[in-house]
């Protein structure tokens, strides 16, 4: 079966969410920051009068934090009916990819990581690592 | 009981139950989209030079406003639409609880919004089962307790400061605060020692704590382990508070405070570390700006580690809120702003770097991520279109007091002194490693003297503080403990009207608990006996003989109103007085 994946880069490896969970990709806006929530939490953003929960995908994936001066691109994804934007590096094309390409993470993978990376679409242009959206977001 | 039709008659009249319920929802949100738009539209024209579009602007803000009271308006529904069903449920409950019970309901026609008046349905219904059956006592009870054998319930309704009160009065037993420690005890939910420190007020608030239920039985109608912690949380879902007053033997009331809206509040937006965040004003007491360096006047002191502030001769505790956020400490340059805020019976104040604007905003719901966290009612957008938080008042007062608060409003009025076992006290060192208690009801101030300021009148000392001569007491001196001298005098002032003594003392310890009921009388010339703080034996200073012995005049004048200067001693006296004084009225009240 074949599904359609919408791509982003994060520290030069590419990852994907499914396509029909994703609301918008937009350049990233003022954040305001909450104090004392969870690890991951990049913010308040007010998307045309919602306010949205940001989520900054290298701190939970475990990866640096990306250059000062550089700057972020927003992926919204629903999750449980609710919007939230994910910070990533560089926004890639909509791919589509088939189950048979799919693998699940290899044993050697961070036990963190493994929680909210389903597993890896091997492409010939090289591996398309699948995001568990819900997980990713949740605190 | 039943209420009369020409009530019924003006409900239908009025039409508003037959109104279109197409897009009801829909409705005050594009009001609230208004509001914000105009609020943004507002913020760019104060910074124009364009005096047209600051008119066109103040036109738009007055139509916005006058709009948003219209929508407002149709949204609105007088409470007796919920009261309506209130007679035949109490009627049942007491038939069922084998109660009589006496029915009245005043102020029906205070108007609610109507989502907020679905909220607070269930709420209400739980205090009117909890008051005919926890509440008004059988019968026999009544009658042998010289009480009118119906109970009386009354429910009332009334607008105040932007918010409606709805109170949910009972004649009954009342809820006695050693029974509700007792029960927190035995439950687990707090420890012997966290209990005898708490006042009556504070002991009541338990009540709304989960897993907390007094009902002995459990009974049909009530005590079924959904206790006041679910009236809590409904109320402060919609943006309201709940409270309780009760008197052993004559009643209980409950007390809701209900917003008058859930879409639009107003805010104080106030500045702290750079980002901005909105308090609802409903929670605001006062604002009080601090002077810059200008410390030593009117600045915050401390009490050990705990800042306070002494507002108008009382002390209120204060939580900074970049303490809060755990956000870097404040320039020693850098304005300061304390907001006097009002959480249940808490008072204190929220320190913050600056005051901004009041705005009114329309509240957005937090994602459920962040509502885990406990320190933020909603989000807002502020006029520039940045998301602004909106602090949770309660919860920050809650968090950063916890048990240990000491509620400066409450312990200041002489009804709860009288329950009042503990008493706050200042503990100070007087040299010969010897300390002392002093009642912090007499405490002013605290100050640190250079030694130099210390002049004579015939063969009293006396200093110049405030304008004003002001004698001296010399604990050690007057308690014959080992005299140091030194170049610096602590310094306790204790102020009555306009009348201060200054008492010196070696080193301020701390501010503790005092039990009365560990107190031993072993005493001594100048003290009223001794007892153990802190695991050490701390004398009990007799102020009041302490003071008489350098200024005779001091208690013969009346205090100025709020002058926080009472002895213990006074506060009993006047605590009997404004017993005695309820009795009557109460008494009046129940025939």
């Amino acid at each position: 079966m074949s599904r359609q994946l919408a791509t982003f880069v994060l520290d030069g490896a590419r990852y994907g969410v499914d396509v029909l969970k994703v609301q918008e990709a937009l350049r990233s806006q003022v954040r305001t920051p909450v104090p004392h929530a969870p690890d991951g939490v990049a913010g308040l953003v007010n998307l045309r009068g919602q306010v949205v929960l940001t989520v900054d995908l290298r701190t939970r994936l475990g990866l640096e934090p990306l250059a000062a001066d550089a700057e972020p691109m927003m992926v919204v994804v629903q999750v449980d009916g609710e919007p939230v934007s994910l910070l990533v590096d560089e926004i890639g094309d909509v791919i589509d990819v088939d189950d048979e390409q799919f693998e699940a993470p290899p044993e050697t993978l961070d036990p963190a990581l493994r929680d909210v990376i389903l597993g890896a679409y091997k492409l010939e242009t090289g591996l398309l690592l699948a995001l568990d959206v819900t997980r990713a977001t949740a605190a | 009981m039943e209420r009369p039709d020409g009530v019924v008659g003006r409900r239908l009249a009025q039409g508003r139950d037959h109104a279109p319920h197409r897009g009801p929802r829909r409705r005050p949100r594009a009001g609230g989209e208004l509001v914000l738009a105009r609020n943004a539209i507002t913020r760019l024209a104060d910074d124009a030079a364009d005096i047209d579009l600051v008119r066109a602007s103040q036109r738009l803000s007055l139509i916005a406003s006058e709009l948003q009271e219209g929508v407002m308006k149709t949204r609105m529904q007088p409470i007796e639409h919920v009261w309506s069903k209130v007679p035949r449920m109490v009627r049942d409950l007491a038939a069922a609880c084998d109660r009589q019970v006496r029915l009245e309901m005043v102020g029906g026609d205070t108007e609610l919004d109507r989502s907020l008046l679905e909220a607070i349905k269930d709420p209400l219904t739980h205090l009117i089962r909890n008051a005919v059956d926890h509440g008004i006592e059988p019968a026999a009870e009544r009658v042998a307790a010289r009480k009118n054998a119906a109970g009386l319930l009354t429910l009332r309704a009334y607008h105040a400061g932007g918010q409606v009160v709805v109170e949910v009065i009972d004649d009954g037993k009342g809820i006695d605060p050693e029974r509700v420690a007792a029960k927190a005890v035995e439950r687990g939910l707090r420890t012997a020692r966290q209990v005898s420190a708490m006042a009556p007020a504070e002991l009541l608030q338990l009540l709304f704590l989960p897993g907390f239920s007094t009902a002995e039985a459990v009974t049909n109608v009530s005590g079924r382990g959904v206790g006041m912690d679910v009236v809590r949380t409904k109320i402060e879902a919609i943006g309201g508070t709940v409270d309780v007053e009760s008197v052993v033997g004559r009643g209980t009331t409950w007390r809701l405070r209900i917003p008058l809206t859930l879409a639009i509040m107003p805010a104080l937006t106030v500045e702290c570390d750079g980002q901005r965040y909105a308090i609802p004003q409903v929670s605001m007491l006062e604002l009080v700006a601090l002077d810059t360096g200008a410390a030593g006047a009117g600045g915050i002191e401390h009490v050990r580690s705990a800042a306070v502030y002494r507002l108008r001769g009382e002390l209120l505790p204060l939580v900074d809120l970049r303490d809060v956020f755990g956000a870097p400490e404040r320039p020693t340059d850098a304005s300061t702003v304390i907001a006097v805020l009002q959480a249940d019976t808490l008072r204190f104040g929220l320190v913050v770097d600056r005051v901004l604007n009041t705005e009114e905003i329309v509240v957005k719901p937090l994602s459920p991520r962040l509502k885990a966290i406990g320190l933020y009612a909603g989000a807002t957008l502020l006029g520039d279109g940045r998301v602004s938080l909106i602090l949770d008042v309660q919860a920050i007062g809650r968090r950063c007091m916890g048990v240990e608060v000491v509620d400066a409003e409450r312990s200041a009025t002489a009804a709860d002194a009288v329950h009042r076992e503990t008493v706050q006290v200042l503990v100070a060192g007087i040299g010969g490693d010897r300390r002392v208690a002093i009642p912090l009801a007499v405490v002013t101030r605290l100050e640190t003297l250079p030694a130099a300021m210390l002049e004579h009148v015939g063969g009293r000392e006396v200093v110049q503080y405030r304008g004003s001569i002001t004698p001296v007491v010399r604990l050690d001196r007057l308690l014959g403990s080992m005299v140091t001298d030194r170049d610096e005098l602590t310094v306790v002032v204790s102020t009555r009207g306009d009348r201060s003594v200054a008492i010196v003392v070696e080193e301020i310890v701390d501010i503790v608990d005092d039990d009365a009921a560990a107190h031993s009388d072993l005493g001594d010339h100048g003290l009223v006996g001794s007892t153990v703080l802190k695991d050490r034996v701390t004398e009990l200073l007799d102020v009041r003989s302490a003071i008489a012995a350098v200024d005779p005049l001091f208690y013969a004048e009346a205090p100025t109103p709020g002058s926080g200067g009472l002895t213990p001693a006074d506060m009993v006296a006047l605590t009997a007085l404004a017993d005695a004084g309820a009795h009557d009225v109460l008494a009046g009240g129940v025939r």
